[in-house]
């Protein structure tokens, strides 16, 4: 089922047309890595039995975090207006089922050779650095990228009242 | 005589004993498969000097595709993490462990402009690779 759903979403999201290109606003495009790194961290956690140094990773990281992931999601509200939300989900689901395809791609060597992300984040000697780290390791699937936008862009959606006359 | 015989004899015996010097290495961190696939069919670096706490420039010629890698290491080791503190303009950087190096890899977007140019920073030691991207030059130049 869960297969279904992140296909559904990946036909959602790309039959839309080409992505566009990154983000020309370098603070969304540092807050997209953040997300990207935090992602792919997640599925080694549960794929490589990595959950305490994820654990870890998110304990010391957790402001830039939240910071990072409000500027995506602000990103996503200013991009499709009251679709924001949803097109939020679908891109988390869709970059997780991309960055999994990615790892099962490689077998037996992803836990092994992605599994260095934990102790490299946590060798960053500043908290605010993570971003630059995290473009390091350009994390975001190729069919994906970042700010990219499907479809119409957000319009001001008229009010109902307004419609009505 | 018998003595002398049994002195050589000793000595051959602990010949076997003298532990052997391992062969050197060609790397004491794994390699990995996935890191050898799809280097660009042309790529050039200029020599590497990396010194801590300085910027160094770096010249790549890269061109056909595919990523081109910049290697370096610390103490014969990768090191603990690599900064993007330039992004580049027209291509992907991706820095990660390679064996023992660490390898700075440019990949330039597909029908992008073939000049380019970004920094990395290297943890420990805080030093600075510039790195300047440049198409090859066309054969007969």
């Amino acid at each position: 089922m869960k297969r279904i759903i992140g296909c559904l979403l990946s036909l959602n999201l790309l039959a839309a047309g080409p992505a566009l290109a990154d983000c020309t606003i370098p603070a969304e495009q540092a807050a997209f890595d953040v997300g990207a790194l935090k992602s792919e961290l997640s599925i080694l956690a549960i794929a490589c039995s990595n959950q305490n140094q994820y654990n870890q990773f998110v304990e010391r990281y957790r402001t830039e975090l939240v910071a990072e992931d409000q500027v995506v999601n602000a990103w996503f509200n200013k991009s499709y207006g009251r679709n924001g939300r949803s097109h939020y989900d679908s891109y988390i689901t869709l970059l997780a089922n991309e960055q999994s395809n990615v790892g099962q791609h490689e077998g037996s060597d992803f836990c092994p050779r992605l599994g260095v992300l934990f102790s490299e984040a946590m060798a960053v000697p500043d908290l605010k650095l993570l971003p630059e780290y995290a473009a390091a390791k350009n994390l975001i699937p190729a069919a994906l990228t970042s700010c990219a936008v499907e479809g119409p862009p957000a319009r001001a959606e008229p009010h109902r009242a307004a419609r009505k006359k | 005589m018998a003595t002398r015989f049994a002195l050589v004899l000793t000595a051959v015996a602990l010949q076997g004993c003298i532990e052997k010097p391992p062969p050197p290495a060609a790397s004491h961190n794994r390699l990995y498969y996935e890191d050898q696939l799809g280097k660009a069919a042309s790529c050039t670096v200029s020599d590497v000097k990396v010194t801590d706490g300085k910027e160094s420039p770096v010249t790549m010629t890269t061109g056909g595709g595919g990523w081109c890698g910049v290697s370096v290491s610390h103490g014969g080791d990768p090191y603990a993490a690599g900064l993007l503190v330039q992004p580049p303009a027209n291509g992907k950087v991706f820095v990660h462990g390679v064996g023992d190096d660490t390898r700075i890899d440019y990949t330039p977007k597909p029908g992008a402009p073939a000049t380019d140019a970004f920094a990395v920073r290297l943890i420990p030691g805080d030093a600075i690779l510039r790195i300047a991207v440049n198409p090859p030059k066309p054969p007969g130049t």
